[in-house]
């Protein structure tokens, strides 16, 4: 495997407000590799915008390094550092527009910046606005765009200098849903076609679960779970992470529910589970398996099923009755299908 | 509108126009930039860099108190030494423009506060340098609120020009509040005041127009050269003297008008070009002409004069006199001077040189006797002879004329008669043309015996310089006094 393209390490950022130290980044260590679409999520305050902010030098981290392409940032002068910069494409929850510009100029200003002669600009942003889908508003002015709209333009501005990395903050946080879907996609294809590769921050697990290769989650400056969406979506171990899984799955015991949900097992009650399927195990009829082969009845409660890239990844919470030995011998059916069991508590 | 009226009014917007175009481009200009420099030291933006944001705040809230005719006043050095004179409207462009540079940089500090910080952000993430990052995004996106601003600065000229008519720079306030307002004619405070109007409009509409446009850079340009075109013509006019041109200092208003007959006779009968500079103020035109920025100044009298000298140590000499403004005695009261009671009431001026002027105007009328004979520094404690027992009341000069019911007897200035509805034949006492204080032409003593001098003296005591003077003033408010 090729060496990755970006390496955080050791990655510290101290603020300083009113002469005291707070810390937003506490030791973050991250590799990204090419052409990977890589989200970082986690709550509000977590420290995500200044992570992705001290990607390109805009914030200056206290400790650690910055290696972009085997370079390290922080040893470059302003001049190289300008440079590098070109090679990152960067967009912002609020686009960033200038108001006083087109939608082609605005697209072009970064080529503008670049010294580029008018005839040049014209057939680098020409087929970028037509990739964006906004070839048919090259004189609208922001202001006369939808937020979708805005945030095309600054795609198409972010990729105007063919960076090697796109960073997204919050890219998609100030858009209705249809807007952020379509927005996702735009920046799965430009990764598909381009190669090019993304490091996105969000707050939304849904970003996540939609484009993402890697997902990472911050909380409180430290990066506390890491891994491929699909596994950190099957197998969480941070609460932070559950909960914001939470956000997108039916995972977590319906609210009702949970009040009748006892720790000890009494007369009249059933064994609570939640069962994750992975791929195939979801396209097995496991669960009339269960029944013919051991005797156990499943009720369903809840059940949800999603796919991500390609991968099935089903939930479901039900009551297993029959007797314990049977449940047992189960349980033990289902994790030899990979189906991963928690017992939750008697209902 | 008579012709001259109207040739005065071109004359003076063509002033305010250069003034106030050319200051408002240089304070722009560079008030922009200080403008831009506080920006980027403000504490959200660059820690390190208060001292500077410190310092140059500091200074910028130091220069936008000081009030207008005190900063012209103030760097009078300053002007000389970028101009070489510190009077004329070209003069006055320098005071303007060091008004206009910290009120314009504020603004610009504001305008590029409005945007917003995000885009600053996204410049810097595609690699834009400081100066790219001024001129690419925080300039264009500021264009309407800086052009506002632009508008509102050079509104704000036009009002401080008006104040230039202390230093010679002309213009129409000068016209409004010396023509008009000092001789109390009406119809050229009307005048003036629609031209000011007019141009206020013009300008805010244009300036709105521009803030408004999205092709800001192309008006812009446009306007910008289209000033420079018409104005540069009058820049080099203004800065050229020609060699035998002599400057006389007077103060504007009615003394204009004589000049212009005198302009007249010098060039056909001595073939001398005269030029006035005018000035609104009592001290700069002995200033200028000790200093040689003109060669003679007519609008003092002789005591004024010698307290100057002696108060100043200027080198300054009187060659000739010209007339007396007499100022006489008025009352409601009486008729002649005979009719005056015992212990009658006489108002008289509080201040020092007019209090003298009318205590030796009574001493010539033989109603007080003064020690030694009285001088000009003559006060009431100086009366030794007192056969009416006469009892005096000082006031400030402008308020005699209204005193007339309270008092018996007022010693009234020419200037403030007409708004007491006299003139100065209801004076029951005037001056004659012996008067001390008659006015005087003065010159530097290097140049008392210059071969200009003499014939200057002669124009000034033509027949026809003679003529406008009397045509101007109503009968006997100016004696010729040689
Ligand atoms: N410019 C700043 N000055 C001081 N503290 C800051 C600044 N920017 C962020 N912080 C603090 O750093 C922490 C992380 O902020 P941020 O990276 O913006 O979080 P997120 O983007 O995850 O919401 C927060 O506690 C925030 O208050
Ligand atoms: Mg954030």
């Amino acid at each position: 495997m090729s060496a990755p393209l970006l390496t955080l390490v050791d990655l510290h950022k101290a603020y300083e407000v009113n002469n005291t130290a707070v810390s937003a980044l506490r030791g973050i260590h991250l590799s990204v590799a090419r052409g990977a679409i890589v989200g970082i999520i986690g709550k509000s305050g977590a420290g995500k915008s200044t992570l992705i902010r001290s990607i390109n030098l805009l914030e200056r981290p206290t400790k650690g390094s910055v290696i972009f392409d085997g370079q390290d940032l922080k040893t470059l002068t302003n001049e190289n550092l300008r440079k590098v910069r070109q090679q990152m494409g960067m967009i912002f929850q609020h686009f960033n527009l200038l108001s006083s510009r087109t939608v082609f100029q605005n697209a072009a200003l970064p080529l503008e910046l670049q010294g580029l002669k008018k005839s040049e600009i014209t057939n680098r942003v020409m087929p970028l606005l037509e990739l964006v889908g906004l070839s048919g508003r090259l004189d609208y002015f922001p202001e006369q765009l939808s937020g979708g709209q805005k945030q095309r333009v600054a795609i198409a501005r972010a990729l105007a200098l063919r960076p090697q990395l796109l960073l997204c903050d919050e890219a998609t946080s100030a858009l209705d849903p249809e807007s952020t879907r379509a927005i996702l996609n735009l920046l799965k294809q430009i990764n598909q076609e381009m190669g090019l590769t993304i490091v996105l921050i969000t707050h939304a697990m849904d970003v996540i679960k939609q484009i993402c290769d890697q997902v990472g989650v911050i909380d409180e400056g430290q990066l506390v779970e890491w891994g491929e969406v699909v596994e950190v979506f099957a197998n969480p171990q941070h609460p932070v992470t559950q909960r914001l899984i939470g956000q997108v799955v039916q995972w977590e015991l319906p609210e009702n529910l949970q009040p009748q949900v006892r720790s000890q097992q009494t007369a009249g009650l059933h064994l609570l589970v939640r069962l994750t399927f992975v791929n195939n195990s979801a396209k097995t009829p496991l669960i009339s398996h269960i029944h013919e082969r051991f005797g156990v009845t499943v009720n369903i409660l809840q059940a949800d099923l999603e796919y991500i890239h390609g991968n099935s990844l089903g939930f479901m919470l039900c009551q297993l009755i029959g007797t314990s030995q049977d449940i047992d011998k189960a349980l033990h059916y289902l994790t030899e299908h990979s189906v991963k069991s928690e017992a939750m508590g008697y209902v | 509108m008579s012709n001259f009226a109207l040739l005065s009014l071109t004359k003076a917007l063509s002033e305010t126009l250069y003034m106030v175009f050319i200051s408002s481009i240089a304070g722009i200009s560079l008030g922009l930039i200080l403008g831009i420099i506080l920006f980027f030291t403000q504490k959200s933006l660059n820690k390190r860099a208060q001292w500077l944001y410190q310092m140059l705040g500091f200074l910028v809230n130091v220069t936008r108190s000081v009030p207008f005719i005190i900063l012209l006043i103030g760097i009078i050095p300053l002007t000389s030494l970028l101009i070489g004179t510190f009077i004329g409207t070209t003069a006055a462009i320098v005071p303007l423009t060091i008004a206009a540079i910290p009120f314009y940089a504020r603004i610009t500090e504001s305008a590029l506060f409005e945007v917003p910080l995000g885009l600053l952000e996204a410049a810097y993430a595609m690699g834009a340098t400081r100066l790219q990052l001024i001129y690419k995004v925080l300039l264009p996106e500021a264009f309407p609120a800086l052009m506002k601003g632009a508008t509102l600065t050079m509104i704000g000229l036009i009002g401080y020009s008006a104040m230039a008519g202390a230093v010679g720079g002309g213009g129409l306030g000068e016209l409004a509040i010396n023509y008009g307002y000092q001789r109390f004619n009406t119809m050229v405070i009307v005048e003036t005041v629609i031209v000011l109007v007019v141009l206020v409009q013009i300008l805010q509409m244009i300036g709105d127009r521009i803030a408004a446009s999205r092709h800001h850079y192309a008006l812009l340009y446009f306007i910008l050269l289209l000033g420079v075109i018409s104005l540069l013509p009058f820049f080099f006019l203004s800065l050229h003297k020609t060699e035998n041109t002599l400057r006389i200092g007077v103060i504007s208003g009615v003394s204009e008008d004589v000049m212009q007959a005198a302009k007249e006779v010098a060039k056909n009968r001595y073939n001398l070009d005269l030029s006035m500079v005018t000035f609104n103020d009592y001290t700069l035109p002995n200033v200028a002409l000790n200093d040689g920025k003109i060669e003679a100044n007519i609008f003092q009298h002789q005591p004024y004069l010698d307290a100057q000298i002696q108060s100043r140590g200027f080198k300054l000499v009187t060659v000739a006199k010209t007339f007396v403004y007499p100022i006489g005695f008025y009352s409601r009261k009486i008729k002649q001077i005979t009719q005056l009671k015992q212990k009658a009431l006489i108002g008289i001026s509080n201040d020092p040189s007019n209090q003298a002027r009318a205590l030796l105007l009574l001493q010539k009328a033989g109603l007080i006797g003064l020690k030694d004979k009285g001088s000009v520094t003559s006060t009431v404690q100086d009366i030794i002879n007192n056969p009416k027992q006469l009892q005096f009341v000082t006031l400030d000069a402008a308020q005699l004329a209204h005193a007339l019911s309270e008092v018996d007897l007022a010693a009234v200035n020419n200037d403030f008669l007409s708004s007491a509805g006299l003139t100065l034949s209801d004076a029951i006492i005037r001056e004659d043309k012996d008067s001390p204080y008659a006015n005087v032409m003065v010159v530097a003593s290097r140049n008392q015996d210059a071969p200009w001098v003499q014939p200057l003296v002669e124009v000034m005591h033509s027949p026809e310089v003679n003529a406008a003077t009397m045509q101007i003033y109503s009968k006997e408010g100016a004696i010729p006094a040689w």
